[in-house]
């Protein structure tokens, strides 16, 4: 037994099934042949890396926050923030400006609807949208419902940034159902929650030089984490990059994904256009706590999404005075 | 939704901050934004500029920002750019540059300029506003920003750095170097790089060619001493580059003066020994008048001081004997007829007499026959003392001998340092160090006593006097009679008219009291270790380290009103500095006509 470390750092967990806290669903058995008839690894025709674009977003909880209810129940309520952009690599790198969106919500579990709430700093203005979470029953849910809007924002931006096919567009985590999407987007799952292959087929991951990929094959519909595609999901592993032998081999893998819908030839090619071009957007590991798995551009875009959510104590602060402004008058009035 | 629909809800991003102002874009003078970050805080002494992405900033340039109170006045702040970087923005690791640049990593190359404020108007020192919109001060801006619109009487100090078609003139204020306000100009860099001469020397042209001293002029007066080479030999003949030199003439209309030789200029060289008074120069004799002092100035103006110059002499059993020997001559010389010199009733007609006559008078032998100028009792000087004192008389009578004559081998009154021309050269190059110093500490003494004897007059024309190598005639450390005219010149000068351009390799090694009387402060290329010494402090750690790599021509300037250092340029010299350099065919505009400059020129080697 030879000891190794998993490359991310400790407070993100890991990118291996094993951190996953759920255990995986019971699944149909997946297609492994639809590609080819062997389970051996890959190595597509050279060609110049792929122009892409990826999809990713930010999200903060601001504060959290009780609210007297109508019946004198406190309700739970949570400040948050998010934000969702785009990132372009097609020679030259760039954040699609454009696309970025910053969005505030005041989330709280109440029975009733509460207002909005718009706080006027200078030139300034920072809204947070009241929305019910009525099956929040902890802070955290409400974290959770944070997270998902910001993920449906994410689906949203991939779907419009999807319909320019002249580039792949990747998007965080295993792909979602997107509404009239087209049809070069990739699905990226940096955190490996479930496996889809058996151990037998799993011995040929640590094997996988960079530039190499696992066959496709085909996550039947209705299995997984992710269910809703009708035709399924073609999948494969690649590997980002060499590691220091300290790391072990499975901590450079990652899997992608795309809509089983798409003519097998096409998922081919982006099968074989990722495996040509996410190793050289694959970070170091010191570099990001999540390399190789969080890629360089997408580093630069999530810095990029957390500066334009404002200064975190900037917005603390806002919400402290406008927040204790209603306060000071209910209690002294 | 599509992509134009979406709006931003939160901090104002900053790459949009450039297309937000479309106003300010179009102006051409428009530069950037102030910045408010943590890092690079405004302040109204100084402020960061992020520089718009199709303008730039370099060093040196003027700008200008309106700030808003909230009262709605306006203030503008102006400043001079003494800082430009350039970083990929956010990029945090060093190999992030490749990545960049293959296309991995966004990051944008973003350019910010720090400002040294130089002036606000009104004077409400608030910080300019980050978002403030920075603009390239020029014409009439750049000279409220410098305080060129404060100065009544002003003179051009040289030209600004770039491309001669938009370089504009650098001002000082001629009040605070004529007297009126302030005097004196020191000078430091390094021999050879630093051209401190010449820059002295281009100093003088454009006060007096340029007629910059208003209806002083005429009537003011310069004395420069030529210490190395014969570059200041040929100040009255056109130099032949501005024919060859087709951006010279421009560089001289830009800064307002003629372009040529100096009109009104006197060269005096020290005669040879022999005796015959001919000038000892190399390359040009006619034209240049031989000068030494009769025997009896020698001893009626007490000049035996300026034979003991070691800085140490002052602190010696030697200073006290001097005194002594010198007022013995001096009453000697009072006995003596008219024009000659004579010891107890015997005529001296050389200098080498005088010695011997001296020495009579020092034998402490009690059965001498001479009366002893020794002193006698406690007072005698000991035979150490006395030894000590002809050592050097002897010393001094080896290599100054010859300048101090009888009668018999000259009217002294043609042979005489007159000034009556503008500027009058003094060649010193061939003379010892020691004959260096008497000659440059007695004609100073002169002058002192000269200007005195005027009184102060309001206004007089002043008398400029350049004096190269100031660590050898005014040492920081000890005392010598040439130190002490010199720091009576640095701190009464100006109320005498006397107005000092001292120059020096190294500010360090100077007198700190000359130094620091002199209104204007001038750089040229420093060495390293030299630019980190405290005397250099007033130009900062920026300019300090640009000091150490000044190219001849260049020169960092500070003066009283503008609280920043500026870098001048100033034009080739439009006179000759070598033979070489005369324009050829070019008619001697010797003053005083009927000399003839032309005779005799050899090639001389280049110096500073």
């Amino acid at each position: 037994m030879v000891v190794r470390l998993l490359p991310w750092q400790p407070e993100y967990g890991s990118a291996l099934p094993f951190d996953s806290e759920t255990a995986p669903d019971p699944m149909d058995p997946v297609d492994l042949t639809v590609e080819r008839p062997v389970w051996a690894p890959v190595t597509p025709d050279p060609a110049p890396p792929a122009a892409v674009q990826i999809v990713d977003g930010v999200r903060r909880a601001e504060s959290h926050a009780m609210d007297d209810g109508p019946d004198g129940e406190p309700v739970f309520g949570l400040f948050g923030s998010y934000a969702v952009g785009g990132v372009r690599c097609d020679g030259r790198a760039r954040i699609l400006e454009e696309s970025i969106l910053v969005r505030r919500r005041y989330l709280h579990a109440g029975p009733d609807a509460l207002p909005d709430r718009t706080i006027v700093s200078g030139a300034a203005t920072v809204h947070f949208e009241a929305h019910r979470v009525p099956s929040a029953t902890t802070a955290q849910a409400l974290v959770g419902a944070l997270n998902r809007a910001m993920l449906d924002e994410e689906a949203l931006l991939a779907a419009e940034l999807s319909r320019d096919e002249s580039v792949v567009t990747l998007l965080d985590g295993p792909l979602r159902p997107l509404r009239s999407p087209g049809r070069r987007v990739v699905g990226y799952v940096k955190r490996i929650q479930q496996w889809y292959v058996s151990a037998t087929e799993r011995d040929l991951l640590p094997t996988l030089a960079p530039g190499e990929r696992t066959p496709l094959f085909l996550i039947p519909p209705g299995s997984g984490l992710e269910a809703g595609h009708a035709e399924g999901r073609y999948s494969w592993f690649l590997r980002l990059r060499h590691l220091n032998p300290l790391y072990h081999p499975l901590g450079g893998v990652m899997r992608l994904e795309t809509s089983g819908a798409l003519p097998l030839s096409e998922a081919v090619a982006l099968a074989d256009d990722t495996t040509r071009t996410l190793p050289g957007l694959s970070s170091v590991p010191g570099h990001d706590p999540r390399a190789p798995h969080n890629l360089v551009p997408v580093g630069a875009l999530e810095a990029a999404l957390t500066h334009r959510l404002g200064d975190r104590r900037w917005v603390q602060r806002l919400l402290t005075a406008n927040v204790g402004r209603e306060a000071h008058a209910a209690v002294y009035a | 939704m599509t992509l134009a629909d979406r709006t931003t809800n939160g901090a104002a991003p900053e790459a949009l901050v450039a297309a937000v102002d479309a106003e300010s874009a179009r102006d051409p003078a428009f530069r950037g934004f102030v910045l408010g970050t943590e890092q690079e805080s405004s302040s109204p002494l100084g402020f960061s500029v992020f520089v718009a992405p199709d303008r730039f900033l370099q060093l040196d340039d003027v700008v200008r920002v309106r700030t808003r109170l909230p009262d709605e006045r306006e203030i503008d702040v102006y400043g001079v750019v003494d800082e430009v970087s350039a970083r990929h923005e956010g990029v945090q690791f060093t190999s992030d540059v490749s990545l960049v640049r293959d296309g991995i990593l966004p990051a944008e190359p973003i350019v910010s300029a720090h400002v040294a404020v130089t002036r606000v108007d009104p004077e409400i020192y608030v910080p300019p506003m980050p978002g403030a919109v920075v603009s390239l001060a020029d014409g009439e801006a750049r000279g409220r920003a410098l305080f060129f619109d404060a100065m009544e009487r002003r003179f051009p100090f040289g030209l600004s750095r770039g491309d001669l078609a938009d370089v504009e003139a650098v001002h000082g204020n001629l009040d605070f170097l004529d007297g009126r306000k302030g005097a004196h100009v020191n000078i430091s860099g390094i021999s050879g790089v630093a051209t401190k001469t010449s820059y002295a020397t281009y100093l003088l042209y454009s006060l007096f060619e340029g007629r910059r001293l208003g209806e002083l002029t005429t009537n003011a007066r310069a004395l420069i001493f030529n210490v190395k080479g014969e570059d200041l030999l040929f100040l009255d003949r056109p130099n032949k580059r501005l024919e060859e030199d087709a951006e010279l003439r421009p560089a001289y209309e830009a800064l307002d003066l003629p372009a040529g030789p100096f009109g009104s200029v006197g060269f005096y060289a020290p005669v040879r020994r022999g005796e015959q008074p001919l000038p000892d120069t190399g390359s040009r004799s006619e034209g240049v008048t031989g000068f030494f002092w009769s025997l009896r100035e020698f001893c009626e103006r007490g000049y035996l001081r300026f034979l003991f110059v070691d800085a140490d002499t002052e602190q010696t059993q030697v200073a006290g004997l001097v005194d002594t020997v010198a007022s013995h001559l001096r009453i000697e010389a009072r006995k003596s007829a008219s024009d000659r010199m004579s010891i107890d009733g015997v005529e001296v007609t050389t200098f080498d007499e005088l010695v011997d006559a001296i020495e009579t008078h020092l034998d402490t032998d009690p059965d001498s026959m001479v009366p002893s100028w020794a002193g006698r009792g406690y007072g005698q000087a000991s035979v150490g003392t006395i030894r000590a004192f002809m050592r050097r008389l002897q010393a001094g009578s080896r290599h100054l001998g010859h300048l101090v004559r009888g009668p018999e081998y000259g009217d002294p009154r043609t042979h005489r340092i007159e000034r009556d021309q503008q500027i009058t050269v003094v060649d010193l190059h061939r003379l010892h160090d020691r004959a260096q110093r008497f000659v440059v500490g007695v004609l100073l003494a002169e002058l002192l006593e000269e200007r005195e004897a005027l009184g102060a007059a309001e206004h007089a024309p002043p008398v400029f006097v350049v004096v190269d190598e100031l660590n050898k005639y005014a040492p920081r450390d000890g005392h010598s009679p040439i130190k002490e005219t010199l720091l009576d010149i640095a701190e009464r000068g100006r109320s005498l008219g006397v107005i000092l351009i001292g120059a020096q390799q190294t500010a360090s090694e100077v007198e700190q009291r000359i130094v620091a009387n002199a209104s204007f402060r001038i750089v040229g290329r420093l060495d390293t270790a030299e630019a980190q010494r405290s005397e250099y402090r007033f130009l900062g750690s920026t300019w300090r380290q640009r000091a150490t790599l000044l190219t001849p021509g260049s020169m960092i300037v500070q003066q009283p009103e503008i609280p920043v250092p500026l870098l001048i340029r100033f034009p080739h010299p439009s006179w000759a500095t070598r033979k070489s350099e005369v324009a050829s065919g070019a008619v001697a505009a010797a003053p005083g006509g009927e000399r003839d400059i032309m005779a005799r020129f050899d090639d001389v080697p280049a110096l500073d």
